[in-house]
């Protein structure tokens, strides 16, 4: 928004100082880029070496005084006796910790920009029932001011969605980090997003139906749901005939007209791209399932408040569940620690479990999502696992990310303690090995503000 | 409300709940016999509409607690001892006398009841949006004293709050200082003592420009930040006249009461009596808090300007985005802040919300309070309080503040809650950790040395999910599913 | 101006009535011989005899002999009680436009917009419920059908009054005749009516002040403060013309005067807890004549009610169990998963008890039908086995009523100098199995017909209340056969078949759905009113299914509680 702030690198550096506190001043020196106002592009070749940290590869045991070796923007080594390469550039990390970089499962991060009274730099919810065919990728705003402050928490790596209607269209798994939105995909179509019809006015929940409005009578929201659960099904044999059909003529010549929507959905309905539905109760998750049988869809399910119902047979038939935001209320009649106690069932039930916010702004509060579950019976290792390297098995991408392991991208978190410690402070986010700056629209402003002069009267 | 049955209404009231759900138990089956079949039935069940009221805590003592204080630091391994729902002692070496009931809080942390100083918690209607200035509306007239949501926030630790009107109108109406005595009678929700308040809002909300206006409907007054401030001086210029008006009448009557001669002439008029400017005039005379919906810098120092030349001061500035841009000019004109941990660009004005805000407007001697605005978010205010250490480095004590003694402060209530010293009310969170730690929920929430929440016989969804089955199977661990 | 229009379409509309055909009613001399007479206020006759002159009794009792003049009726066998009265009725007033938000706002502000589209609609004025100035007894347009359906109920006398408002204006008091006029109002104005319900809309604005509960009670109290200062002003102007600046015209603060002098009783609807609290601190506030109308919870408000030592109009238009204080506490208590049900039959029963516990209280009160007229005397039934004594009900139903109106010397109780208003009864009107035989308002004997077949549409029956709307009272709905009905839940519905077999009024059989057989048990009918219950696996767990329905016809529509999974609307036809 300001380029004023942006350039003004002094300030900015007085500022991380500040921020970095006493404990990291030592380690400043042996890092310090040039700048830490843009991403620097690291040398070709050169290796950052981070040392004396805790290592939670997350995969694997803590090492407790380890070394990471990052070159070229993938990690080349990790552990207790690693070797810094000669020419790295060191970081000393002692008493600080790495982790993997955090995933959120679900955000509208790069979608929108402010909530309300400023449509213009939202693309999130196309008109239409069914867009199988939009792609959130194509409107992901790389230079979105959210996406910075988020980056700074240690989120590294996001799912972000269209919204709304039946089909809201396809996902993209996407670094937070990159000169075009192409730049940062991990996964560029990475599941195609539903949304299970639902009856309005249970819990208040954001995910409800396509377009049930709070005018109608439980009798027509009930015709709507029915209406809606129908259209799907009627949608869904189409994708399945047009699938079936395009695999059957190769040749241009014997194939039916292009449909665009109905080409989007071959993916899915060959069961290759995942199909990820937001449902919050047991009824609509019935339902996916119950899709899913018919289809032979690889389902993904998210929000699903009321998946405790659900979780042995969720757990048998391997659906993985993107749980949240665990800030939500529960529906009057609910246990009153439903919404933050469901994760953890899910997880001891077998339950593969992530962590999502469903928001662009509050993404940046994805692990306290996940610390607010596990003060409910969520085991705290399982909580770190949802944010890294379960979101990553999820998603098809553990061979690149969700762990510290040799080989695998370069998303790494430096940071003071756990990271679902509010308290806890980040030193360093690593995106493809590249450190990020602290700098966004909060930090800045945060800068300038700070060293307001005191008021005088006027001269 | 008649205040002198308020003053009373805990105890009477509370006595006569007690009696009501006795009676709902044995008066009923009593009732039956008049029909041969019923007198044969099992009892009747207890009355669903009962609400039990927690025993009073008239000797309590909580044990072997870290005890955050809030007021004077941290006691690793102490003990509070409730007298007649007052902190009767609080420290290392307290004795527990004989007969006190015992909570055992070994390994768990005890901080001040949570404050939330910004809540629309309880009511049954919250906005009276068709004007821009309803100042003789109460939120007193629209709480309730049953719903779900008092009982999740004391399960958050809140025992306190300030439940406010909604922001659709530039003077929203008088608000209400509340206690999260769950069960209790309506009128013993209020914090008594409390100062009276009143709700002013600013902004895109009292624009109205986020509101969708159907076609044909009129846009409502103001529509500009220029506009309100126009509606904020009006309101008070037709207050300061009404103000004038009975204190002439006030002169006037005495002069003809003591005037007895023939010839004094008419008694004197008295002007008609103002229920929307009456609270107004009580704001100039320093009689009611202002609290003020707030987001830009501008709007701010905007009402600053205004009560100064009204005569006088917005006490509390509440969500105060850009807070941290005008905290000397808050300081300076005695307001206080309360604010958001970290919302921001769910609109155009809170775009330039920071969440260092808390933490800034600290540090340039702003008293700072964390709110929640919200039934949900009044769960978790000790996570959100967190984050000023998170953002800008707050010191863990003056974290804590944020959502006990200051708001505690802002409220005027501090001298009866907000720490844990001694005489003061025993509004207490147990936490089973660190509040601030990942890990931490309340376990257990008093009262006035009543147990107003307490985890073991919470209805939790384990307890839901054994009613349901007998027992799950043995867990298994956490395997890969789309692999 | 207004005034005198109305005046003359009223005219009109008696002129029809006069000019209609002759009903079936009867005027004259009568004496009703070998009766059983209530009186309430003098104890039962067990066989005796009433001679109606002029539209008055003239004589009750026991050695009392019909006069040479007089139509003699044997009514061996029957019982006669006083004509009942209601004092929650709308009877001969427009039904007016519902505003989009309730007593709690929020609405989009469709209120006003109803409203005028209302005031365009020849016939009906922009009934916004903010106009004490009102006067009923002006506007009264019963229908001769309107009438007679509530007369046939064993009602004689009506209150009638705007159901919705914050002013809703002042009430008369109308007797059931088939031509009703001012000329025949009992008695006008009551009472000024008020309520808590505002225009409608919220945040949004664009309605009309006040729409909320919060802006109502502001405006009642700034109103009332606004009488007083008018009363003063006006006094001043009477006592002393010269000199004095003249008082505007106002015609609602007019109307207000006599309310805040306390000559004119307020009657204030106020169903919940606070309700009744806030009335009462209204009340309080400018010395009001209070009556509070309504009071369904006025069993958790004995406190203030015993306090006020004024008369309390008790409707027995029960509420749901989840819409009564203290149900949202019960929610977020810990309580077994299973029992909502067990929950609301006892939260009915306490409901029911109302009356009861307000007896027990030592609070004076008249029995109303909360405007649901048709389910009034099985619903004073339920008061009874709920405790409330029998002649305690009877004497709420007539002459604490008529104390309440103002017209205890002219009727409320068998009396010679009262109004000849009467109902006769085959058995106990108070009974399982009383039916109401003829009624006598202001001495027009009129007879009366089975009760018609409720109105459907909107406005009729809420799923899972008791009562009779068909049917005599106590007569049970034939319901033996087969049924197909339909649960529906959010995402899918469910079919299932019921064959059930009847024995008075209970039944039995089995219900059938893809998922198997099972046996319905506890089946009730109470009037068309159905319960019972089934188990069924769901999920592999045993599920309890608990069922209440009404019958119209070869219709059912009701609802099902399974277990914790929530509560299901049904409907379904019997098969031919």
């Amino acid at each position: 928004m300001n380029n004023a702030g942006r350039l003004d690198g002094l300030t900015a550096k007085a500022m991380r100082a500040a921020l970095v506190g006493v404990a990291a001043v030592a380690v400043l020196p042996a890092v310090q880029p040039s700048s830490r106002l843009a991403a620097q592009a690291p040398v070709p070749g050169r290796a950052t070496a981070i040392t004396n940290a805790t290592v939670v590869p997350v995969v694997g045991a803590r090492i407790p005084r380890g070394t990471v070796v990052i070159q070229d923007g993938r990690i080349a080594a990790v552990g207790a006796n690693v070797p810094v390469p000669a020419g790295a550039e060191v970081i000393d990390a002692n008493g600080l910790f790495v982790y993997p970089g955090l995933m959120d499962g679900g955000t509208q991060l790069g979608l929108t920009e402010i909530g309300n009274g400023a449509d213009g730099p939202t693309d999130l919810r196309e008109l239409g029932d069914f867009n199988p065919h939009d792609d959130a990728l194509t409107a992901v705003n790389p230079f979105s001011e959210i996406i910075p402050t988020v980056r700074v928490n240690g989120i590294t790596t996001v799912l972000t969605s269209p919204q709304g209607n039946q089909i809201s269209g396809q996902s993209a798994l996407i670094d937070l980090n990159g000169w075009t939105a192409r730049e940062m995909a991990e996964l560029p179509r990475a599941g195609m997003i539903f949304t299970y019809p639902r009856a309005g006015g249970g819990g208040g929940f954001g995910g409800g139906g396509g377009g049930g409005g709070q005018q109608q009578t439980p009798e027509q929201q009930r015709e709507r749901v029915q209406r809606e659960a129908r259209a799907l099904r009627d949608y869904l044999a189409n994708a399945r005939a047009y699938a079936e059909v395009r695999s059957r003529t190769t040749d241009s010549a014997s194939r039916p007209p292009v449909n665009l929507a109905m080409e989007a959905m071959i993916p899915v309905m060959r069961g290759e791209s995942p199909a990820i539905f937001d449902v919050e109760t047991a009824d609509q998750i019935r339902g996916v399932l119950s899709l899913a049988d018919s289809f032979g869809l690889k389902v993904i399910l998210r929000g699903a408040s009321y998946a405790w119902e659900l979780a042995d047979t969720l757990a048998a038939r391997h659906i993985p569940v993107i749980v949240g935001p665990t800030t939500q209320l529960p529906a009057p009649g609910d246990p009153y620690d439903m919404i933050y106690a469901n994760p953890g069932v899910l997880a001891r039930a077998g339950v593969q479990i992530a962590f999502r916010t469903n928001s662009a702004s509050d993404s940046r509060n994805v692990a306290y999502n996940a610390a607010l579950a596990t003060a409910y019976g969520l085991d705290p290792e399982e909580a770190l696992r949802a944010l890294t390297i379960n979101p990553a098995r999820i998603f098809g991408v553990q061979d690149r990310l969700g762990s510290i392991e040799a080989g695998k991208v370069a998303n790494l978190i430096v940071t003071t303690g756990d990271p679902l410690d509010v308290r806890t402070t980040m030193k360093y986010v690593f995106i493809r090995g590249q450190s990020m700056p602290f700098d966004d629209v909060h930090t800045r402003e945060y800068e300038r503000w700070r060293n307001r002069p005191r008021p005088a009267p006027r001269p | 409300m008649n205040n002198a049955k308020r003053l009373d209404g805990v105890t009477a009231r509370s006595a006569w709940a007690c009696a009501w759900s006795i009676a709902a138990l044995t008066v009923l089956p009593a009732v039956q016999p008049s029909s041969r079949v019923a007198a044969q039935e099992p009892p009747a069940p207890p009355s669903p509409f009962a609400m039990p009221v927690p025993p009073v805590g008239r000797l309590v003592a909580i044990t072997n607690a870290t005890i955050m204080t809030a007021s004077h630091g941290t006691i690793p391994h102490g003990t509070i001892l409730i007298r007649d729902g007052r902190i009767a002692a609080v420290g290392a070496d307290v004795q527990v006398p004989a007969g006190a009931q015992v909570i055992d809080a070994t390994g768990k942390y005890v901080t001040p009841g949570i404050i939330d100083a910004h809540s629309h918690t309880a009511l049954e209607a919250v906005n009276e949006g068709t004007q821009s200035v309803t100042a003789e509306v109460r939120i007193e007239d629209a709480l309730r004293q049953d719903p779900v949501s008092l009982y999740r926030e004391l399960a958050g630790g809140v025992t306190s709050a300030l439940v406010l009107h909604g922001s659709a109108n530039t003077i929203g109406g008088q608000s209400i200082t509340i206690k999260l005595r769950y069960g209790l009678p309506v009128d013993s929700l209020i914090f008594q003592g409390a100062p009276p308040g009143i709700k002013f809002a600013l902004g895109e909300n009292v624009r109205q420009t986020n509101v969708n206006i159907q076609p044909g409907q009129p846009r409502r007054y103001p529509f500009t930040r220029m506009g309100v401030e126009e509606t904020l001086r009006d309101a008070f210029t037709r207050a300061s006249e009404y103000r004038t008006r009975w204190q002439a009448y006030r002169a006037d009557s005495t002069a003809w009461t003591r005037n007895r001669s023939r010839t004094r002439g008419a008694e004197p008029l008295p002007p008609a009596r103002d229920l929307e400017l009456d609270p107004l005039v009580e704001v100039m005379e320093g009689r009611r808090q202002v609290h003020a919906h707030s987001y830009r810098a501008d709007e701010i120092l905007m009402l600053i300007n205004v009560a100064r030349d009204f005569g006088f001061h917005v006490n509390d500035f509440t969500h105060v985005l850009e807070g941290y841009r005008v905290a000397d000019e808050m300081v300076a004109a005695g307001s206080t802040g309360s604010t958001f941990a970290d919302m921001w660009a769910y609109k155009m004005e809170a775009y330039y919300a920071i969440p260092h805000n808390a933490a800034l407007m600290a540090e340039r001697g702003v008293v700072v309070s964390v709110n929640s605005d919200s039934d949900e978010r009044a769960r978790r205010l000790y996570q959100e309080a967190a984050k000023a250490m998170h953002y800008g480095g707050t010191p863990e004590d003056e974290a804590l503040r944020m959502i006990t003694l200051n708001p505690a402060r802002q409220l005027g209530v501090s001298d009866r809650v907000g720490s844990i010293d001694v005489g003061k009310d025993a509004d207490i969170a147990i936490f089973t950790g660190h509040p601030f730690a990942p890990g931490s929920r309340v376990d257990m929430t008093l009262i006035d040395g009543r147990v107003f929440f307490d985890r073991t016989t919470a209805p939790t969804l384990e307890a839901r999910m054994q009613q349901r089955q007998p027992r799950r199977p043995p867990a298994r661990a956490a395997s890969g599913g789309v692999e | 101006m207004r005034r005198a229009s109305k005046r003359a379409a009223w005219m009109c509309a008696a002129l029809t009535a006069f000019l209609a055909p002759p009903a079936a009613a009867q005027e004259g001399t009568w004496a009703l011989t070998n009766v059983r007479i209530e009186t309430v206020t003098h104890g039962v006759i067990e066989r005796g005899t009433i001679v109606i002159r002029d539209g008055l009794i003239v004589a009750v009792g026991a050695d009392v002999t019909a006069p040479a003049d007089a139509r003699v009726l044997d009514l061996s066998g029957r019982t006669v009680f006083p004509g009942l009265i209601d004092l929650t009725s709308s009877l001969g007033l427009p039904a007016p436009p519902t505003p989009a938000g309730g007593p709690g706002g929020g609405g989009g502000g469709g209120g006003a917009a109803a409203a005028a589209a209302a005031a365009n609609q020849p016939g009906q004025r922009a009934y916004v419920g903010l106009e004490p100035e009102r006067l009923v007894a002006d506007e009264l347009r019963p229908t001769a059908a309107d009438i007679k359906a509530a007369r046939d109920l064993g009602f004689t006398v009506v209150l009638s009054a705007p159901a919705r408002g914050a002013f809703r204006g002042r009430s008369a008091l109308v007797p059931l005749r088939d031509s009703v006029t001012t000329r025949e109002v009992v008695r006008s104005p009551v009472a000024l009516h008020l309520g808590y319900q505002g225009i409608g809309g919220g945040f949004g604005g664009g309605s009309r002040y006040p729409a909320t509960l919060l802006g109502v009670i502001a405006y009642e109290r700034q109103k009332f403060y606004d009488a007083r200062r008018q009363s003063m002003l006006l006094d001043r102007y009477r006592t002393n013309p010269r000199g004095t600046p003249r008082p505007p015209n106002d015609e609602a603060l007019d109307a207000l005067i006599p309310v805040v002098k306390g000559e004119l009783p307020v009657f204030f609807a106020a169903s919940n807890e606070n309700e009744i609290r806030r009335a009462i601190d209204i009340a309080h506030e400018f010395n009001l004549k209070l009556t509070i109308v309504g009071a369904a919870e006025g069993f958790r408000a004995l406190d203030v009610l015993q306090a006020e030592h004024r008369p309390v109009i008790v409707s027995v238009d029960y509420p749901r169990s989840t819409d009564v204080t203290g149900w949202q506490y019960r929610n977020a208590q810990r309580h077994p998963s299973n029992d909502s049900a067990a929950a609301d039959s006892a939260g009915q029963r306490v409901l029911q008890g109302n009356p009861a516990a307000l007896m027990r209280a030592g609070v004076r009160f008249a029995l109303a039908s909360g405007g649901r007229a048709p389910d009034f005397l099985a619903n004073v039934r339920k008061a009874i086995a709920a405790g409330l004594p029998r002649d305690s009900a009877l004497a709420a139903m007539t002459i604490r009523a008529a104390e309440i109106a103002g017209v205890a010397e002219q009727l409320g109780s068998i009396e010679a100098g009262k109004a000849a208003n009467l109902v006769v009864s085959e058995g106990d009107l108070l009974g399982d199995s009383g039916k109401v035989r003829m009624v006598f308002v202001d001495g027009i004997r009129y007879p009366v017909d089975p009760p018609p077949a409720p109105a459907a549409g909107p406005g009729g029956r809420r799923f899972g209340r008791g009562g009779n709307g068909q049917g005599q009272p106590g007569e049970a709905a034939q319901v033996a056969g087969t049924w197909d009905i339909t649960v529906t839940t959010p995402n899918t519905s469910y079919p299932s078949t019921l064959v059930l077999t009847q024995n008075g009024s209970t039944f039995g059989g089995t219900m059938s759905t893809e998922m198997g057989s099972t046996a319905i048990n506890g089946g009730s009918i109470e009037g068309r009113h159905l319960i019972w219950t089934a188990q069924i696996q769901i999920q592999g767990q045993e599920t309890a299914l608990s069922y209440s329905a009404d019958v119209t016809g070869n219709r059912i529509t009701g609802n099902v509680t399974a277990g914790e999974m929530g509560t299901f609307p049904f409907t379904g036809e019997k098969r031919p």
